[in-house]
């Protein structure tokens, strides 16, 4: 790979994974805004209009704060937890599409970090790494209630992994491909005339799957039992101050962009505007370049529905209790998820088979 | 391999963010040092020597949930290649589908087997 | 479907019999609660063993192929451990059944066990490809760490298991690394194309070659439990409740040896020129060999003398008899080899009666201690009687088929030039064996009865006691059928 190659893919990575970041902050500010609205208050409102400063004035206190260090925690895993949470966070971004081409300097540069052929099993791998800084941040910090707190969520971090597994399945038969990006190009145009070509019309249980288990693994409200634990007692991250603390909610709000991203990909089109093929759009538009702005514009517009979605479940309903949590996981989740892909491959057999 | 490299890319500059934010904690946070600080938080209660010890027995349900884990992620491992293949060898038969269904039967025992037995309950 | 697959799998019908009877197994302990403690899982255990057994003779009836690309392989040699693990298992099952030992524990999964190890050692046996072999040592060996830890409030069958499972995944990782040498070496796995290799660089053997031989067998000794893998048995055999024990005894003993019949004479060839085994260093290997034989008698044989537990003493004593069945490997012709076919039928039948006999005096009176068996002999005269059997074979006494074993064993290690030692040595042995034996056996009958012990063998285990007797006494006289019948099972791997 030559210099300009190199410089092209560096800048390229850099701009998407700032642009990943950037959810943080507006992710804080929807989502206190979002409570507010559904809890009839105002929210926050003084720093700025709305309160759009208020993330900075959060990262800003975050920046400033001590950084308490007890006496007995495990220098090396302490130091180690927020790191190894925030790493396998940044590295997901690596597998999302966010648009198509770019025509610039002559070249054709995917809107994409990585286009990898096995995206979905990266997602998947990478995904799993999460459970190490939990473990690592609950151990260290030489606190029974942290300990205790690591345990039951990686337990069910790792209870809700299998879920997600099936169902990824369950799309990998459905298109075929593991890359991400050959999923996106399936679901281009029209379906039936007056359907978009998305692929939750194909794989509703999948859907539904996936998105429980996504709560779920993204600590979110109703599976957020850790994280009650940190406003109650204690969990894994009690022992932290300012900005690694800070960085376990980074990686949370990380998490939930490129789960919704992985949603909007697999069941939603991706970066495509519904109902409308990508060669229609170039040939209105002109310029590939602009129909890209269009699809990132789309793909964020997706993503951001989503995410709202998420902010309004976590408002709404009450949280579970960690046998209740365990039990949707193994007993209601897993056998949905399997039973799914035996029905899939079923009736794929039947309409496709010999 | 050239496909990877933009993720060695992104791992640099994720390693470079994990590092400035330590770095920026450790500049810009004050220092104050108070005996207080140095014990673990324990809901109120003080510990006179300021050291906690969390190295409790370990309970024996969370590891039964990891090693069951264990289990039905290979299977979940082992679907996942046979569904990236299961729709083009459709044409030539129903093998796939039938080595699939006989695989899953004995994951459903195993699952049955470990509700029957209420290995999962962890409380 | 294909019709190649349906071909293949109907010549692994009798393991597909065994899958199915799990399957069976499974479904009715989760449906039905009261089964657990009733005689079902026996009934079905047997139904399975029953219906493997006829598999097998309808699978016997084809020809020798090696099927499913290079993994598995059906031959009468096949068939022959097929039958030993058939009959192990349901005997296994019946002596688990009647002991009081596993009385409070869930027979159903105890069913389920068995079944599946026997599953594991019929691949073991029937495996012409490496990871096939690992698949079934590993099914067995983990399964075994369940079955002998299965009294799980006994700390002694906990801690037999720990050290069970310790010394398995050590001696597992032993072998995967020959493996991997061999992979290296060969680039193939399978049993034939390491064997090509082999005779193809007859010349110039790598260094690395009999390495990787010496690392596999430490994997597969330690199944068979031969020096120097051998330290586990007698505290396993020891914590394990006695049903269990019994059936590690023969069964995996069995599969191990298949193991290593089957992947051995795969890659050496025996001259008989020259009395040594060409490939692979010749006469080196044939010593080595015979010094690790002679080495697991002793052991096994000298241990046993001052042992007062009498399962302690019958795990030393199977070491002693893994010695004597390892030097028929020696002369790599039928006659050898089928001698150590023949050897594992008599012993499977006198040892599984041994053990069977130690369980029903463990249950009677708590403990399997020398003193335990003091005047049994009187208040309970058959199973005096069988043991005196039982045992007289396992020392290698005429008119039984322990001697008939030894004869066949011996007689092969002596037509062999250079190893007149060896036969020596078994035969002292015997000798030695037999004085523990006799221990037993003076406490049976010699050290008079105890006043008011007057108990009685209930019909369940005198059964099984006569019924595995008589065989030991048959083939002690009537012996040429069956060595027709191992010898056929033997040429179809030579």
């Amino acid at each position: 790979m030559d210099l300009t190659e190199l410089s092209i893919v560096s800048i390229k990575t850099l701009l998407i994974y700032v642009a990943f970041i950037q959810v943080v902050p507006v992710m804080i500010w929807v989502e206190r805004k979002g409570a507010a609205l559904i809890q009839d208050r105002p929210g926050p409102n003084r720093v700025g209009p709305f309160g759009v400063f208020q993330p900075i004035a959060d990262a800003l206190k975050f920046l400033f704060k001590e950084d308490p260090v007890p006496k007995e925690v495990n220098r090396l895993l302490y130091n180690l937890g927020p790191f190894l949470i925030l790493l396998p966070s940044s590295l997901i971004i690596a597998a999302i599409p966010v648009g198509d081409r770019v025509e610039l300097f002559g070249r054709d540069i995917l809107l994409q970090v990585a286009d990898i052929d096995v995206a979905l099993l990266f997602f998947l791998s990478i995904s799993s790494l999460g459970v190490y800084g939990i473990l690592f941040g609950g151990w260290a910090s030489n606190n029974k209630y942290s300990l205790l707190g690591a345990m039951r969520s990686s337990s069910q971090v790792i209870s809700y992994e299998i879920p997600i597994a099936l169902s990824a399945a369950n799309a990998v038969m459905f298109y075929g491909t593991f890359s991400l990006r050959q999923m996106v190009m399936q679901q281009e145009g029209v379906l039936l005339g007056f359907l978009p070509n998305w692929g939750i019309w194909f794989q509703p249980i999948g859907f539904l799957v996936l998105f429980v288990a996504l709560f779920a693994e993204t600590n979110r409200l109703p599976f957020d039992l850790p994280e009650s634990e940190a406003e109650l007692v204690g969990g894994y991250h009690t022992e932290y101050g300012s900005m690694k603390f800070a960085a376990f909610f980074m990686a949370e709000y990380i998490n939930l962009a490129t789960a919704s991203a992985l949603l909007v990909t697999l069941f939603f089109g991706g970066w495509h505007v519904p109902w409308l093929s990508d060669s229609w759009l170039l040939l209105k538009l002109g310029s590939q370049n602009v129909v890209a702005l269009v699809q990132v514009a789309m793909f964020l517009a997706k993503i951001s529905v989503l995410l709202c979605i998420f902010v309004w479940v976590r408002w709404t309903v009450p949280r579970f209790r960690f046998d209740q949590l365990m039990h949707l996981a193994w007993g209601n989740l897993i056998p949905l998820g399997l039973a799914n892909i035996i029905v899939t491959a079923i009736l794929l057999y039947f309409f496709e088979g010999r | 391999m050239e496909a990877f490299l933009p993720i060695g890319i992104l791992f640099l500059f994720a390693v470079m963010l994990c590092a400035g934010i330590y770095v920026l904690t450790n500049l810009l946070g004050p220092r104050i040092f108070q005996k207080n600080k140095l014990s673990t938080y324990e809901c109120g209660v003080q510990n006179p020597l300021f050291e906690t010890n969390a190295r409790l027995p370990f309970k024996f349900r969370f590891y039964l949930v990891a090693v069951i884990f264990l289990l039905f992620d290979v299977e979940g491992a082992f679907f996942l290649p046979w569904a990236l293949v299961y729709r083009e060898s459709l044409q030539l038969g129903a093998n796939l589908l039938i080595a699939m269904l006989v695989f899953s039967v004995f994951i459903i025992l195993g699952l049955i087997y470990v509700f029957q037995n209420n290995y999962l309950n962890v409380d | 479907m294909n019709g190649e697959i349906v071909q293949n799998l109907k010549l692994l019908s009798p393991e597909l019999v065994l899958v199915f009877f799990l399957v069976v197994l499974f479904t009715v302990d989760s449906i039905w609660e009261q089964t657990r403690k009733n005689f079902v899982p026996l009934a079905v255990v047997f139904a399975a063993c029953l219906l493997g057994t006829v598999a097998t003779c309808w699978v016997s009836k084809t020809a020798p192929t090696v099927f499913f690309s290079g993994l598995v392989a059906n031959d009468n040699f096949s068939a022959f451990f097929r039958y030993v693990f058939l009959f192990s298992c349901a005997a296994g099952m019946y002596l688990a059944f009647g002991s009081k030992e596993l009385e409070k524990q869930n027979r159903m999964e105890f069913a389920l066990l068995i079944v599946c190890v026997t599953f594991g050692m019929s691949l073991m046996a029937i495996s012409t490809h490496l990871l096939m072999l690992y698949i079934g040592i590993e099914t067995v060996s983990i399964l075994s760490f369940v079955m002998a830890g299965f009294k799980s409030e006994d700390l002694r069958a906990s801690e037999a298991s720990f050290k069970y499972f310790i010394f398995g995944a050590f001696a597992s990782a032993l072998m995967l690394y020959g493996f991997s040498l061999l992979y290296g070496l060969t680039g193939s796995l399978q049993y034939g194309e390491i064997a090509q290799y082999v005779q193809a660089n007859l010349g110039n053997m790598p260094y690395l070659l009999p390495l990787s031989l010496i690392l596999v067998y430490s994997g597969l000794a330690y199944k068979i439990s031969a020096f120097p893998m051998h330290f586990w048995t007698p505290d396993v055999y020891e914590g394990a409740p006695t049903p269990v024990a019994s059936f590690f005894s023969v069964a995996p003993k069995a599969a191990g040896l298949a193991a290593i019949l089957r992947f051995f004479l795969d890659i050496l060839s025996y001259d008989a020129a020259s009395g040594s085994w060409k490939a692979i260093g010749g006469e080196q290997l044939v010593s080595v060999v015979a010094v690790l034989s002679a080495i697991t008698m002793t052991v096994g044989n000298l241990s046993a003398i001052g042992q007062n537990s009498v399962k302690r003493m019958l795990a030393y004593s199977s070491i002693a008899h893994v010695g004597y069945m390892l030097m028929g490997i020696l002369t790599l012709d039928t006659f050898g080899l089928g001698a150590i076919l023949f050897y594992i039928i008599a012993y499977c039948a006198m040892n599984f009666g041994a053990f069977w006999v130690v369980s029903i005096v463990a249950d009677l009176k708590g403990s399997d201690r020398l003193d335990a068996f003091r005047g049994l002999g009187w208040s309970m005269p058959i199973l005096g009687v069988t043991m005196v059997i039982f045992l007289a074979s396992l020392a290698g006494i005429p008119m039984f088929s322990g001697f008939i074993g030894k004869m066949l064993i011996f007689g092969a290690i002596v037509k062999t030039p250079g190893l007149l030692w060896l036969a020596v040595l078994g035969v002292l042995n015997s000798v030695v064996s037999l004085y523990y034996y006799a221990k037993i056996l003076r406490e049976l009958w010699l050290e008079g009865r105890e006043p008011g012990t007057a108990s009685e063998l209930s019909i369940y285990h005198g059964v099984a006691l006569v019924g595995l007797a008589i065989p030991t006494v048959v083939l002690g006289l009537w012996f040429a059928p069956v060595i027709h019948f191992v010898e056929r099972s033997i040429a179809t791997i030579l």
